[in-house]
């Protein structure tokens, strides 16, 4: 049982330094070797962004809906109760914009993107494509892991806002119209509880975690050797890493900003 | 003739420990077309691999147009690749990449070109070997003797001076033989007979090829092979 666990956290501690060397040599990368092949690495990231960004935005309304729908239903049914309706902008300031929102996002691209990152560069490695770049004189970690990791970021950065702009504007408009705040109360008590603070923390959370998610699922592709069955369990790894990753670092933005 | 290759006492051993080569010496100078012949197994792509800079010799010295490989930093041999052109054995094309895209590839890496140049460059590459299929397929659905044929256009996209092709001519039948040796025989002549030109291969199917030199990896060496 110990030595399980100690291998576990060994080989947690290492992946994780290998994940946030890739991060480094991301921007590293993107500051000094831009210029070379600038316009194949641009056509990766836009191909990325259109894959992790804009395809989601069909399932992040939704969940987003969804979840405006649960979150203020419950808002509006607790709240009078302990007679005060008007805290309601704080309550989703708390839940929706500083935690659920950048996490739900994270999670959706986890699912979507990140699975899709780790196993075609898993593929790519065992079909040689990876060395034929090096061959051709391109360097796999500018031309394919660079521009993941970027587009990822700045897809999860643009879902984080959407899914809490449609989460708060959503929800009031299906579950709190007609009930006992008016709209405009609604949206002054939601502006007065949303400073910049929480606001750019939410989108800091969001950067953080399209950065781990493309790091953390480009280290595993790449990390496939020669056999087809390491995919799926490189795949698997990527997407635990990536949620524990997310979780904490999540905890420790909040600790650090709010505590 | 300017030397392009040059390996002196190469010894090399395998991840697992197995030595493949030992003391190796090998010349191979400007517009030569050489063959390296063995049967599977004894190491004809692992010696690619240590003339592009992509496997370290435990011993010797690789020198890749006049610059020694061993001394040479990560960019730097990638610098040094954009001379060289490789058609790997399964092909390697870019399975997320349409046939043009991979033959602009490493033209829209490489060079400042924009990209309309570009594609009409890939496209007139890709008309030279012959290839008639929908430029924009992907690769994946191409039988095997086009996917080597686009991939010999992406070899040539950056007009290299050293081709490299790993296992030509096998896997092919006879008239897809003669089309692609027709084809080497064009890009050589294209560069004036410049171009230098490594294959590997194996003993049955060199016979019909117009080659330089042979050589041959028999016991961990590279010996001079003569045609019969």
């Amino acid at each position: 049982m110990f030595t399980y666990l100690g291998r576990w956290i060994i080989e947690f501690l290492r992946d994780t330094y290998y994940v946030f060397r890739v991060i480094v040599r991301t921007f590293s990368s993107l500051v000094f070797s831009f210029p070379v092949g600038r316009r194949a690495k641009l056509d990766v990231i836009y191909k990325q962004i259109y894959f992790t960004g804009i395809e989601a935005f069909p399932i992040i309304f939704w969940l987003a809906l969804m979840f405006g729908i649960i979150i203020v239903t419950e808002a509006l049914s607790i709240l009078p109760k302990l007679g005060g309706e008007l805290i309601i902008g704080q309550v989703l300031v708390w839940i929706v914009i500083r935690e659920l929102g950048p996490i739900f996002a994270a999670i959706v691209v986890i699912a979507r993107s990140g699975t899709a990152i780790a196993s075609e560069l898993g593929s790519m490695k065992i079909n040689n494509e990876i060395a034929a770049l090096e061959i051709m004189g391109i360097d796999p970690d500018d031309y394919l892991v660079m521009p993941r990791v970027i587009g990822a970021a700045i897809s999860i950065l643009v879902l984080t806002f959407y899914f809490e702009a449609v989460t708060i504007l959503g929800g009031y408009l299906l579950a709190g119209f007609g009930e006992r705040i008016a709209f405009g109360e609604y949206t002054s008590s939601l502006l007065e509880a949303m400073g910049l603070l929480e606001v750019g923390v939410s989108l800091i959370k969001g950067m953080i975690f399209g950065l781990i998610i493309g790091g953390v699922c480009s280290y595993h592709g790449l990390k496939v050797g020669r056999s087809i069955t390491e995919i799926p369990q490189e795949t698997t790894k990527a997407v635990i890493s990536s949620l524990f990753l997310v979780f904490v670092s999540s905890a420790l933005i909040t600790w650090f900003f709010f505590r | 003739m300017r030397p392009i290759v040059e390996i002196k006492g190469l010894c090399y051993r395998t991840g697992e420990g197995v030595v493949l080569f030992e003391d190796v010496d090998l010349l191979l100078c400007e517009g030569e077309k050489v063959a390296i012949i063995g049967p599977h197994g004894s190491g004809k792509s692992t010696m690619l691999r240590i003339i592009t800079g992509a496997e370290r010799p435990e011993r010797g010295d690789v020198e890749l147009f006049d610059e020694e490989v061993a001394l040479l930093n990560r960019r730097e041999i990638y610098k040094l690749r954009r001379r060289i052109g490789v058609v790997f054995m399964d092909a390697a094309l870019i399975s997320n990449l349409k046939v043009i895209e991979n033959v602009a590839l490493p033209i829209l890496y490489h060079t400042g070109l924009p990209r309309d140049r570009a594609m009409k460059r890939a496209l007139s590459l890709l008309g030279d070997v012959g290839y008639a299929d929908d430029v924009w397929l992907r690769p994946g659905v191409l039988p095997y003797h086009t996917k080597r044929m686009v991939a010999l256009a992406r070899a040539l996209a950056l007009d290299p001076d050293m081709l490299i092709f790993d296992r030509f001519l096998v896997g092919l039948d006879a008239s897809q033989r003669v089309e692609m040796a027709a084809l080497l025989d064009t890009a050589h002549y294209g560069k004036q007979g410049r171009l230098t030109i490594v294959t590997t291969n194996y003993e049955e199917n060199i016979r019909d090829l117009s080659l330089d030199k042979v050589f041959k990896i028999e016991g961990r060496r590279l010996v001079g092979y003569r045609l019969s």
